[in-house]
């Protein structure tokens, strides 16, 4: 193959710069495609549960340490992706409390109503990484609960803080209610005593897949 | 001269050994109880044991069975029934202690009805209830040095645990 100063001589650089840059567009390609097939997308991939990497200023220690070594592939897909945007939480959410579910974001817990259904829809997360911000959440706070179908919107109505073995948080709402449940308190050393229970009731402003079929089924002409 | 203090060498070392095997008093490492609940440990009993390698604290014979030495968190005492967290398996039980089980508090063993919410404190698990679908029984000591009693555990309802 003759080198670039040959081919400029015999006026023939062009093909040569253009199969150079190919190679370069390849070579690129291949780097963003290796890391955007990991199981927690980029926000630009383009997949409903995609979020940017969490922010881990305040994350313990051992939260890191075991965020960092985890095995994302036995989790498959999120059942749904929680937002606070006023502060900056964003987790993907996984079917059942278990232990890593909980390292790689939040955790549904089985028996509540399923996201993205009516009902109350309760989802734990660990106090010392995904929802540490969560401590002192004022109310009326915005929230928000992504699911395939939709975008359940929420805002929070209490805060409080229970034992653990009172599991009324739990229980059925008549309304489409969000219970948010973390150990409490925030920075104790050890298993924490206490749970914080943030309660949210849904807006009026949410979509879900039901609600667009319906508005779809509005806007057909009578005939 | 030479062969006698050689010979008391000798039996003080053996001595000394013996003693030493007999105060650690562990039966089996927890890694061989790991490994070896790995290989006959079904998959959903191994995903309620996930904080298991985290857990065993150590493992004890007490006539013929052994018992995995782990924590618990008392969540509640109500005269001689406890309610604990066992992090071993991230659930929590409700337990009807006997009248002479007894917690190893530093160098003391208190009563169970004296225990207090929050406490983390050691247990002890028999370990073929590692392969049980459910834990129905925990361990305690008693007043007499190396005796145990097994009390029946049942499972609580509560809150996660996160963290």
């Amino acid at each position: 193959m003759p080198d670039i100063a040959e081919a400029a001589e015999k006026g023939t650089t062009q093909p040569i710069v253009g199969r150079a840059a190919g190679l370069v567009l390849l070579a690129l390609l291949s780097v963003v495609f290796a890391f955007g097939t990991d199981a927690a997308p980029a926000d630009d991939s383009g997949v409903w549960y995609a979020l940017p990497s969490p922010d881990q200023s305040n994350w313990s220690s051992k939260r890191l340490s075991r965020y960092g070594m985890l095995d994302r592939s036995p989790l498959g897909e999120p059942m749904a992706v929680i937002r606070v945007p006023d502060l900056e939480v964003a987790a993907q959410v996984y079917p059942d409390v278990h232990k890593e579910a909980l390292e790689a974001g939040a955790a549904w817990v089985s028996g509540t109503t399923r996201p993205g259904d009516a009902g109350n829809i309760a989802i734990a997360g660990h106090r010392d990484s995904f929802f540490r911000p969560l401590e002192g959440i004022p109310l009326g706070t915005r929230i928000s609960l992504t699911t395939p179908d939709g975008e359940l919107r929420f805002a929070v109505t209490s805060v409080e803080i229970v034992d653990p073995l009172d599991t009324s948080p739990l229980a059925p709402t008549k309304t489409t209610t969000l219970t948010l449940i973390t150990c409490h308190p925030f920075r104790y050393q050890g298993f924490a005593p206490d749970r914080y229970i943030i309660r949210a009731e849904v807006l009026e402003e949410s979509t879900t897949q039901a609600d667009r079929a319906n508005s779809a089924l509005r806007t057909i002409p009578a005939t | 001269m030479k062969v006698i203090r050689t010979a008391t060498f000798i039996a003080a070392t053996a001595i000394s050994c013996a003693a030493y095997a007999a105060e650690t008093e562990y039966a089996m490492t927890c890694d061989e109880i790991i490994t070896k609940l790995n290989r006959e440990v079904t998959d959903e009993a191994r995903a309620r044991f996930a904080d298991l390698e985290g857990s065993c604290m150590g493992v004890v014979d007490r006539d013929g069975e052994l018992y995995m030495h782990t924590k618990m968190v008392v969540r509640r005492v109500r005269g001689n029934t406890v309610t604990i967290y066992l992090p071993a398996t991230d659930r929590t039980f409700d337990v009807q202690a006997a009248g002479n089980a007894r917690v190893k508090i530093g160098s003391n063993r208190v009563r169970v009805s004296t225990l207090n919410r929050g406490q983390e404190l050691n247990i002890y698990l028999p370990v073929d209830q590692l392969t049980q679908p459910i834990i129905e029984q925990v361990a305690f000591e008693t007043e007499v040095e190396d005796e145990i009693v097994v009390a029946p555990a049942v499972l609580a309802p509560a809150l996660p645990t996160t963290g």
